[in-house]
């Protein structure tokens, strides 16, 4: 609800006039500026008394107390103002408004407003402190000659102040003088802290004040906006905003155009006496009145029957070995999680049965750099002690590691997320097109983004050189990382992306079935098809779990572990075993050689067909100084190979009986030759920097250190090379799928973006099956 | 293996070393206290402890975790909370949770400073106090910026200042709402005491056990030494502890002291929490503009009004995840969260049960507590201001069978119960000095809600928090004191 209200001393210097004229256009507030001539601050107690009676005998009241405070030049004395502010205040308690308004003060003409930034600053946070201590609101007028002139400058002051005691009056007609379009350039800027509206209009090229509408102000448009914004509170009508010029006529045909524009537009205004009841009590030290109701009864105690125990909903192996699933997924890594994802997302209320199992226990529930409990020093400490290093037994693959628990390796991984290179791709059984639109969807739920460290000054030079010097496809890195702010309630606690969010977002579509520390041992398979899979407890109880589909995603290693122990023949499984020889160095930066502002780099050179690796380098924000050392990596492709390959040793078993693997795995001829390019485009780029010391050694990092490992069930569509069929399917067995990095035919660049995008697609096919 | 993600030290070592300072419990209290004295004391050779009789549960408080909703929240707190209430009828509503990071794990982060009005009767001048607030705030992450640009807020709080409810603001929060730092110190929004810890530790390393119970607090002519704890598998071991803080909560810290025969007459008494009355309303999504945002409005007590009330909501999205759905619904739902003073009174009070004692051998506590006239008048009071809140602010407020629109919840059920320990100049009146001393009893703290002599009617966490501060800041300054003499 609009209430309007009049500056009359625009209609006549005495206020029995005013209240006449006013009273006439069914208006009952004032904004007290000037009774008599005289300002109000200026009026004596006495004075002061007879106005409020007089006022109060004819029912109206005071909207504001329009003070002279923060019209003074910006470099006279503030003392005096501060005086002003106690009158000030005074008379909005005796008079029952919360309003004062107060102006962002002269600058000196010819001189530039920002020079006195901090002295505006500092005058009307005195002021604000004051009216939060005195429970009043100011009410900052935009005005032109003052500081707060334009949109950009006023939002300045009432952000920088940042308090509910200082609020925004907003006078169209002030910016237009101030060359500014009140509601094109200045409205969506401070929208936010509007509480009040002076209303006058005015032609733009010859300055002269007509009706509301007639003029160039964007009445309309304001009118509008506060009719959409559903504003309720005061309109002034101030036809002439000059103080001691009264125009009784003018400011009918002012008050009569603003309530023909309200009609018209359907804005409502409460034309009678309003209810000024509880208004008036402001004076009190709280509006809420000491009001007794009746003891409130006692509240309802909810006692829900279900609890939860985890930070994730589980469910108890004996009960997931009870159900019939139409999907179950074994792996909770990235491959996994984009699977669950997608199906639950999709399939929502149509009543199928989702299960997912994970070998590992819960262990974080978010990614590790998104806690703050942990520096970067205790966070290595955590991600070694749940590492176990697979390579200690396996001396061709010595790198090797896993993770066992719940988000597998997306709760520790780097989060950089390029796509492998189309001439790459088309090596694949699917089409590049069809690959793009996955990659899209992948990049859009994990939130892949360069924003990250595009705004670094560091990162633009290092790009201009990389440019410079022919590496004309470096890039910032593309990373799954969530940088919006937290707003509006939506809170954006999980920053760096990992597989715990597809879970997360799958519950929010429908519930799944999710059991830890349960290891698939076996598949059964009967006549052809999928039935079940046996799972065994860490106190050796086992389990059947019927299913109808199975998705394995259990990581290189285990996928075509589970496979061959479950006698799944394939003659490409276990086969093809992939991974980049990675190279790297670390090189120091000299300090001196950065600006001041470092803010974060991370590059990237992609792999192309003639340099058939990636580069890969960045620095995160560090103490201060004189050297500083770089993480660079290179990436180079590995030939598919039919004998790098896991399998089962006959020798050895785990504690559930189930044989563990063995590693052969060397680099080809075609290989090395890849190494000693990468080598080389690495010195390259080190020299382009300009900003190294030294020549930082490169050197051969061992294989399966980079996480990169993959191929071991890869895809094609001759099943003797291949593993699976274009969609993720074990050739020859229907309902049994892979989605994880051992399905992928080629490397090219870190391979978790391609693994989600291809799990979502055979999620996608599966869906399309059950159909 | 799987909440090993901070360092712990084993009991056996703990009980070789000379502590100069040990913390027992690891709330929003025993948190700053460890965060200030790490922070202050950098990498000396002193030596801190801090024991934790809960086991680890949460990396971090609870909305932070993706997988959280509120309804998921709510139902993992229950689980984990001890109903302490069910064995005490006066004070139906207590629970406690035993954890790493205590009840801060489940909080909503809402942290305004108490009316200056209360410092009056405390030990501690305002000056002091603001002081404090002013750090506690720094660290906590506190500002009002959680709400800003949500419309719900926005026109509401117009809406109530218009009326010329001008104390009503946005609530402050503890949260950091910054994007997301990639590679720094996290992206977790609201805080908890766990942060406390994480702060300390890049300060200096400290020492930490988890399960493990403190029983008794051993003072020899007047002055501490050490605390004897009970392994969960109640193996005793003597900490030896030139310093002990206890922040064990407004139960356990009297309980302990209690059950250590330490002397003081108003040990366990004035126990307080608010009278905690909700209601519930609704309001028509077509009186908003997008976006519609969050609500979370605070009008504080004033000089003659002595309870605060706060509007939150719309429905279960105050918080919730980026992926989670907020469904457009037609009609929104307004909770008033309102507390109402309720004076300290020396019959109040935590005493210990002769007949009953816990695995650990400590006798359980018993709960005396009841509203006075005056506290029942301001509940009534309550009643009356939210009919007239929710008239200015357009909320309808409705009944359904069974569900009254406003309604009082068992004492004990906000987590505000504070008071059993409180400060003051009087022995016979208060169980610690200004600083936070067991009166006569050299090197025995307490920083915990249970210190506070008169709670207003503010959420406590961060009038704790500053006053563990300034605890923290008094024992070192005692230390150095000691060094010298």
């Amino acid at each position: 609800m609009i209430t309007l209200t009049a500056f009359g001393d625009e209609i006549s210097p005495d206020l029995e006039i005013q209240m006449d004229t006013l009273a006439s256009e069914g208006i009952y507030y004032i904004d007290l500026r000037g009774v008599g001539g005289k300002n109000v601050l200026q009026l004596n107690d006495e004075v002061v008394a007879e106005v409020k009676k007089r006022l109060d005998a004819r029912g109206f009241r005071i909207s504001s107390i329009a003070s002279p405070i923060g019209i003074i030049p910006i470099t006279d004395d503030f003392t005096p103002q501060l005086n002003d502010m106690r009158r000030a205040i005074y008379l909005a308690k005796y008079f029952g408004t919360p309003y004062i308004r107060i102006r962002s003060f002269i600058i000196p003409q010819g001189e530039y407003p920002l020079k006195y930034r901090d002295e505006v600053l500092r005058r009307i946070k005195d002021l604000t402190h004051i009216a939060e201590h005195e429970s009043v609101i100011l009410l900052l007028e935009n005005d032109t000659t003052m500081y707060g002139d334009t949109g950009e400058r006023t939002l300045d002051i009432l952000q920088s102040i940042n308090s509910t005691n200082l609020r925004f009056a907003f006078d169209p007609v002030n910016f237009l003088r101030s060359s500014v379009l009140p509601m094109t350039h200045a409205y969506p800027l401070v929208e936010p802290y509007i509480s009040y509206i002076h209303l006058k209009d005015a032609q733009i090229d010859t300055g002269k004040v007509v009706p509301p509408g007639k003029g160039d102000a964007e009445i309309v448009k304001l009118l509008t906006s506060l009719k959409e914004k559903r504003y309720s509170g005061f309109i002034s009508i101030e036809p002439k905003g000059m103080p001691g010029i009264a125009d009784r006529d003018f400011f009918l045909v002012a008050a009569k155009a603003l309530k023909t524009l309200l009609n018209k537009m359907g804005l409502k205004w409460d034309k009678n006496n309003p209810d000024l009841d509880t208004y008036s009590k402001f004076s009190t030290s709280s509006a809420i009145k000491p009001k007794q109701a009746s003891f409130p009864p006692a509240c309802p105690q909810v006692i829900s029957p279900e609890t939860v125990d985890s930070w994730i909903p589980l469910t108890p192996l004996e009960k997931m070995a009870q159900t019939d699933y139409d999907v179950l997924v074994i792996g909770s890594g990235a491959g996994g999680g984009a699977a669950l994802w997608r199906l639950c997302d999709q399939w929502r209320n149509k009543g199928k049965r989702v299960g997912m199992i994970e070998a590992g226990d819960l262990l974080l529930p978010t990614h590790v750099e998104n806690l703050g409990l942990f520096s970067r020093e205790r966070a290595l400490q955590y991600i070694s002690s749940i590492t176990r290093p697979l390579g200690k037994r396996l001396p061709e693959f010595s790198g090797a590691k896993q993770v066992f628990g719940l988000g597998g390796r997306t709760i520790q991984w780097a989060a950089a997320c390029p796509r492998i290179p189309s001439y790459l791709i088309s090596q694949w059984p699917i089409p590049l097109k069809e690959m793009n639109i996955y990659y899209k969807i992948a990049e859009q739920v994990m939130n892949v983004n360069k924003t990250f460290s595009k705004s670094s000054l560091p990162t633009r030079i290092i790009l201009n050189r990389l440019w410079a010097n022919g590496f004309y496809k470096a890039t910032s890195i593309p990373f799954a990382v969530d940088i919006t702010p937290t707003k509006y309630g939506v809170i954006h606690s999980n920053a760096v992306f990992s597989s715990i969010l597809f879970l997360a977002e799958a519950l929010n579509y429908r519930p799944f079935d999710l059991a830890v520390n349960a290891r698939a041992v076996q598949l059964l398979i009967e006549k052809g098809k999928t039935a079940g899979v046996k799972v065994v407890s860490p106190d050796l109880k086992s389990y059947w779990i019927k299913a109808k589909t199975i998705v394995l995603s259990a990581s290189t290693f285990e996928t075509p572990r589970l496979l061959l122990h479950s006698e799944i023949s394939g003659p490409a499984i276990g086969h093809f075993l992939i991974d980049h020889s990675a190279l790297a160095a670390n090189p120091i930066i000299n300090r001196k050689l950065l600006p001041e502002d470092l803010g974060r780099i991370g590059i990237l050179i992609p792999n192309t067909k003639d340099n058939p690796y990636q580069i890969e380098f960045g620095m995160l924000e560090k103490p201060l100084q004189d050297e500083l050392e770089m993480i660079f990596h290179g990436y180079g492709n590995v030939e598919p190979r039919f004998e790098n390959m896991i399998f089962l040793d006959p020798y050895e078993r785990d504690k559930y009986g189930v044989p563990k693997i063995q590693v052969h795995f060397n680099f080809s001829n075609r290989d090395r030759v890849v190494i000693q390019q990468l080598a080389a485009g690495m010195e390259r780029v080190l020299t382009s920097l300009g900003i190294i010391d030294g020549q930082p050694k490169i050197y051969l990092r061992a294989p399966g250190d980079d996480n990169h490992e993959s191929g071991t069930c890869r895809m094609g569509n001759d099943p003797y090379t291949s593993a699976v069929n274009k969609f993720g399917q074990i050739h020859g067995i229907s309902g049994l799928y892979v989605a994880d990095n051992s399905i992928l035919p080629t490397l090219g660049a870190n391979p978790t973006l391609t693994t989600v995008a291809l799990a979502i697609r055979t999620a996608d096919y599966i869906i399309h099956q059950n159909k | 293996m799987r909440n090993n993600w901070i360092p712990s030290t084993p009991l056996e070592q703990m009980a070789n070393t000379e502590y100069d300072v040990l913390i027992i419990g690891t709330g929003a209290g025993g948190g700053a206290v460890t965060w200030r004295i790490c922070e202050q004391w950098g990498k000396n050779e002193k030596k801190v402890g801090v024991v934790e009789s809960g086991d680890f549960l949460l990396p971090t408080q609870a909305a932070n975790i993706p997988t959280m909703n509120s309804e998921r929240m709510n139902k993992l707190h229950e689980y984990v909370s001890k109903p302490l209430g069910r064995f005490n009828p006066e004070f139906q509503g207590a629970k406690q949770v035993f954890a790493f990071g205590g009840r801060t794990l489940f909080w909503n982060a809402i942290t305004p400073r108490l009316n200056q009005l209360e410092f009056r009767q405390w030990p501690v001048t305002v000056q002091e106090m603001e002081a404090y607030y002013t750090i506690a705030e720094r660290i906590m992450n506190v500002s009002r910026e959680y709400t800003k640009g949500s419309q719900m807020t926005e026109i509401l709080l117009n809406r109530l200042q218009w009326k010329g409810i001008t104390e009503a603001a946005s609530a402050p929060i503890a949260a950091e709402l910054g994007p997301g730092i990639y590679g720094q110190e996290g992206s977790d929004v609201f805080f908890g005491a766990i942060d406390f810890f994480a702060n300390a530790l890049n300060h200096r390393p400290f020492d930490l056990t988890v399960k493990t119970r403190a029983v008794q607090v051993l003072v020899e002519s007047g002055e501490v030494v050490g605390v004897k704890v009970l392994s969960s598998e109640k193996k005793p071991y003597i900490l030896k502890a030139k310093t002990v803080v206890l922040s064990a909560s407004t139960f356990e810290t009297p309980r302990l002291l209690l059950h250590s025969g330490i002397k003081g007459k108003a040990i366990g008494h004035y126990l307080m929490n608010h009278s905690f009355v909700l209601a519930t309303g609704t309001m028509s999504r077509e009186e908003f503009p997008e976006p519609l945002g969050t609500l979370s409005i605070l009008i504080p007590s004033t000089s003659d009004r002595h309870y605060q009330i706060q509007l939150r909501g719309p429905n279960g999205y105050f918080w919730y995840q980026p992926y989670q759905t907020k469904p457009f619904l037609k009609e929104l739902e307004i909770n008033f969260v309102c507390s109402g003073e309720v004076d300290p009174r020396f019959e109040n009070k935590v005493t210990l049960d002769p007949y009953k004692t816990d695995e650990f051998g400590v006798p359980e506590v018993q709960i005396h507590f009841s509203y006075s006239k005056k506290d029942q008048a301001i509940i009534r009071e309550i009643a009356g201001a939210i009919e007239q809140i929710s008239s200015f602010c357009g909320i309808s407020m409705h009944s359904k069978p069974g569900q009254p629109s406003i309604c009082l919840m068992p004492p004990g059920d906000q987590n505000h119960d504070s008071g059993t320990c409180r400060m003051g100049k009087d022995p016979s009146t208060s169980a610690v000095n200004k600083y936070g001393q067991i009166h006569g009893v050299k090197g025995l703290y307490v920083a915990d809600n249970s210190v506070i002599p008169s709670i207003g009617s503010a959420n406590l966490t961060l009038t704790t928090v500053a006053l563990a501060i300034r605890t923290a800041d008094y024992i070192i300054h005692q230390d150095q004191e000691r060094a010298f003499t």
